[in-house]
């Protein structure tokens, strides 16, 4: 099954987010910052990456840039979680080479729809 | 897949209440007008986090409210606004305001208050008045639908820009996803292909022109290229627009419907029937919660007991909630269907039963048919039958969905005995909690947070432990004397082992002191203007580690002890200028350890202690003697004293002789100590000391007859023997004994509890000088045994609170020792002096029942092992 690093520095989210993940049967990793989830990417493939914005340390946009750069991560898929009004975050990410996003707050459901729509 | 989200709501909130430590510690450090970005950044992402948390978690309006909040940080953030100390009071006003709905959402009270209302109106004004979007709840489906219900036959032209696959984003991906709205006939365009040899794998050559026939709507389809907006040359066209004569239904999101009786007129629910008769009680509907409750224990006591944890009237406000919320959301099925189905999630954390559902539907009929009287019709009372067993359904449905939590996860390390917090029933609904609020911090929450390298040292030790237990058990297998060497190594190991471990399952709870710290920032600010006093407060040796539970207790006194320095000990600017000292004042919190001991000290440069106002206060209340000379020291430790206050003017941040009484009670019982020391014009010195941990004490093992007892190391003076000369016998039966210049009472240990001693001549045994409550005694015993660590096993929880015994613990050989109180013991032996004594009978009596009861217990943990 899949492997899916989530990254985001709220421990919550990051619960709701495995749980979710791996109650559908992905494997998961978690990461509670950029830097975080830069070492556990190299340390081993991830298939996808979801990773929160606004975080201490390297934010999610020089993690997607730090992802990007490396060889192995050209084409993972990379989406972002953002919120209704960082609109701009939206761009800001995809201009950094994220592959879409999720907006929050979203459900669980609509977590799964979207990772199932990229996974295949 | 239904997830529950209750489980994630006790790691939220802690989360959220560290977020506001953050958040207010960082104000406080701001500087008006030259912000430091990277504070108002971190102040920023603390309030983003919540909000974000809340919506998901459904906490609504603590996310409209952190909005309001985020709106102004971001504006700030960006420079558009200049940090002013307005700003900067409104936002700590919101730290305290989101710390008691956080509480309200812990203890399910009403979250959005009066004062919640009025603060988020001050900061939109602070906004000026620009229109705060509020957030959309988690619950509500984002997906559109077609509501015009026009569906079709769609042309679409999708030619991806080269650069389309370097955000990780896949044409076969947008295929896929568009072909599943219908059907789909996809051309594809392969005329920018270049020849093999120039082919880039990483660039997207190729174009397409889908014929698309599908019911969803144009919005539909344009998301399906949500994420490549900006990649792609994109074109949608409705080639034929077919009016679909089938209305599209409501998209239900829940398979429990609130309509699934056919039967039934309408659509399922006689509404009108429910809402004229709610109507009629709406007005009556305290009385209704009420006599809904009397009737239901008298009904059916049994299930009473869900409720013990709660207050009724408590209850009763939520009764009237839920039927308030069923009432408003009885036309919107789907969201009424949401919000029972979450009321059953709660309502099994309850312990709720399946059986109880029909017991409270049964009482909520009798109880409205009773108050409606004549109103109550067959008609009513069937509508109401049905709309209650619905409801059940649905609530109980929510029950088969709930997961386990895992536990199984090492980086949020919880102790395993942690249960998921929501289901807590909280007794704090208080509306008033705004000013208690700040007490409540994050560390009073039942879990603990814990790092990884420790709970990886623990594994280690036990993996070393389970090693040194099977090289036991082989050498146990055949053993012969030749093997005794070895099994003494393997013994010392096992020692070894036990104490390494024991040393790091202590470590586990330790928590820097900082967590007590934080909150005095803020307090001292506070209170210097409101004083207009200038403080400046010093912390040092925040990463001392404590005890959890000593830290959640030293909390309040330590607010006590930092008010006071505040209030009476630092004088106010002018005064401070006069006497020759800086304008600002300092207080300084300290702590450190020493020995097995953890000590805070609380100084300040203030005026000091008083000593004469304290003599003269305490001869008028004839605590002291007219004339009787006291020692400073003495003197000092007068300001203990119950009732006791030199304030001249009683103010409302200190002074009204209620408290330090109570912290030197508080200290006491943690068993702990505090001095002050204080040199008049120089400052005061407040000095706690405190064990690091309640769960182990160093004791003194002592003899009595065939009866071992422990005496906590701390509260022992001195051992000697008694000497017949120095012993004074006074009217009353009291045995005096004088010590040096002191006269203290001799307790005799074999009459307090009633055993055979070795000997009643005092010159045969030994006296111990102990210290408890202030008070000197000595307590004669046969013999002194040794000192040993003993872990205390509380009585209260398995037998019942003695007193004069603080607890009792195992002993090596397996026999039962209690652990004496010193301070109830110096009381019990005054009780009983000049007393018939207990029946011997009865003592034994209680003590055989604690034996046995004890034996039950080690007899459980073995089997345990």
């Amino acid at each position: 099954m899949a492997k899916i690093l989530a990254v985001d520095d709220s421990a919550s989210m990051r619960q709701m987010v495995a749980f979710t993940l791996k109650g559908a049967g992905y494997d998961v990793v978690e990461a509670t910052d950029g830097a975080e989830a830069l070492e556990a990417a190299k340390n081993g493939q991830v298939d996808l990456v979801l990773t929160d914005i606004n975080m201490p340390n390297m934010d999610g946009i020089a993690l997607i840039k730090e992802l990007r750069a490396l060889p192995n991560y050209k084409f993972t898929p990379i989406l972002t979680l953002t919120t209704e009004s960082g609109s701009d975050k939206k761009i800001e990410g995809k201009s950094a080479g994220a592959t879409g996003w999720i907006v929050k707050p979203f459900s669980p459901d609509q977590l799964l729809a979207t990772i199932k729509k990229v996974l295949g | 897949m239904t997830v529950d989200m209750s489980q994630f709501y006790q790691t939220f909130l802690e989360e959220s209440f560290e977020g506001l430590d953050t958040m207010e510690s960082c104000l406080l450090n701001l500087d008006v007008g030259d912000a430091d970005i990277e504070a108002v950044n971190t102040i920023f992402r603390a309030a983003h986090s919540i909000k974000g948390g809340a919506a998901t978690f459904g906490f609504d309006e603590v996310a409209e409210f952190t909005h309001v909040v985020e709106t102004l940080l971001d504006q700030i953030r960006s420079g558009e606004r200049p940090v002013e100390q307005n700003l900067v009071d409104y936002f700590l006003q919101s730290v305290d305001c989101l710390r008691t709905m956080l509480h309200a959402v812990q203890s399910e009270a009403p979250v959005m208050t009066d004062d919640v209302r009025a603060l988020m109106q001050a900061l939109e004004a602070a906004l000026g008045g620009e229109h705060v979007a509020t957030v959309e709840s988690s619950t509500s489906d984002a997906q559109t639908t077609n509501s015009d219900g026009s569906g079709g036959q769609w042309s679409i032209q999708f030619s991806p820009h080269a650069t389309l696959m370097k955000t990780g984003n896949d044409p076969v991906r947008i295929l896929r996803e568009l072909s599943s709205l219908g059907d789909m006939t996809a051309m594809l365009d392969v005329t920018s292909l270049p020849v093999l040899s120039e082919i880039d794998p990483e660039v997207c050559y190729l174009k397409w022109t889908i014929d698309l026939n599908t019911d969803a709507a144009e919005a539909d389809i344009a998301e399906v290229f949500e994420w490549v907006s900006d990649d792609c040359d994109l074109q949608i066209n409705s080639s034929m627009v077919q009016q679909s004569s089938e209305q599209s239904t409501a998209p239900v999101s829940h398979e429990k419907k609130i309509t699934p009786d056919a039967e039934a007129p309408e659509n399922g629910l006689d509404i009108v029937s429910l809402e004229t008769s709610f109507k009629l009680l709406q007005p009556q509907a305290n009385e209704l919660a009420k006599r809904f409750y009397e009737t239901l224990f008298l009904r059916y006591p049994q299930v009473k007991e869900l409720f013990k944890n709660t207050s009724i009237e408590q209850q009763q406000g939520k009764l009237i909630a839920a039927l308030q919320t069923v009432m408003q959301q009885i036309r919107e099925p789907e969201k009424l269907a949401d919000t029972v189905f979450a009321l059953g999630q709660r309502h099994q954390n309850y312990g709720a039963e399946k059986d109880h559902y029909a017991l409270v539907g049964e009482t909520l009929i009798y109880v409205m048919a009773d108050m409606a009287g004549e109103h109550w019709t067959s008609k009513i009372e069937q509508a109401w039958r049905q709309a209650l067993s619905m409801i059940a359904e649905i609530m109980l449905s929510a029950y088969s969905t709930k997961t386990p939590v895992a536990s199984d996860k090492v980086t949020d390390a919880k102790p395993s005995g942690a249960a998921p917090a929501p289901a807590k029933p909280s007794v704090t609904s208080d509306k008033n909690t705004a000013s208690t609020a700040p007490k409540m911090a994050s560390g009073e929450s039942g879990s603990i947070r814990v790092s990884t390298d420790k709970i990886d040292g623990l594994i280690n030790m036990v993996g070393e432990l389970v090693i040194t237990q099977s090289m036991l058990g082989q050498l146990g297998e055949d053993m012969d004397m030749s093997k005794i060497e070895k099994l003494r190594d393997g013994l010392a190991q096992l020692e070894r082992n036990t104490r390494e471990l024991q040393e790091s399952v202590m470590q586990i709870r330790m928590l820097p002191i900082s967590f007590a710290f934080q909150r005095f920032p803020r307090m001292v600010r506070d209170l210097q203007t409101k004083l207009g006093k200038q403080i400046e407060l010093k912390l040092s040796g925040e990463q001392t580690e404590l005890d959890k539970t000593v830290m959640e207790k030293i909390g309040d006194p330590l607010v006590h002890l930092v008010r006071n320095s505040v209030d009476h000990g630092i004088e106010l600017p002018a005064e401070r200028v006069k006497a020759g000292k800086p304008e600002k004042g300092v207080v300084h919190l300290d702590a450190y350890h020493q020995g097995g001991n953890i000590v805070i000290e609380i100084n300040d440069d203030g005026a000091g202690l008083n000593k004469e106002r304290i003599l003269e206060k305490a001869r008028s209340q004839g605590v002291v003697g007219a004339d009787e000379e006291l020692t400073d020291e003495r003197i000092y430790d007068l300001i203990f004293q119950p009732g006791f206050s030199t304030a001249a003017e009683v103010s409302d941040v200190s002074g009204r002789g209620v408290g330090m009484d109570v912290v030197k009670r508080n200290i006491r019982e943690l068993g702990g100590s505090i001095e002050v020391s204080s040199q008049p014009g120089v400052g005061s010195s407040f000095k706690i000391r405190l064990p690091l941990t309640l769960a182990i004490l160093d004791g003194q093992l002592v003899r009595v007859g065939n009866e071992t007892y422990i005496i906590p190391l701390v509260s022992i003076i001195e051992s000697l023997q008694v000497k017949n000369e120095n012993v004074n016998a006074i009217a009353g039966q009291a045995e005096l004994y004088k010590l040096r210049e002191e006269y203290i009472p001799i307790m005799r240990l074999y009459e307090v509890f009633d055993v055979d001693p070795d000997s009643e001549d005092l010159t045969k045994g030994l006296l111990v000088v102990v210290e408890g409550d202030g008070q000197r005694a000595g307590v004669f015993v046969d013999d002194l045994l040794g000192q040993q660590q003993v872990v205390i096993k509380s009585l209260e929880t398995n037998f019942k609170r003695i007193e004069g015994i603080s607890g009792a613990t195992i002993l090596g050989d397996g026999t039962v020792a209690l652990i004496l109180d010193v301070g109830g013991i110096v009381k019990v032996s005054q009780n009983t002096k000049g007393r018939p004594k207990r029946s011997k009978s009865a003592v034994d009596k209680s003590k055989k029942d604690l034996d046995e009861k004890l034996l039950e217990i080690s007899d459980g943990a073995n089997k345990a092992a």
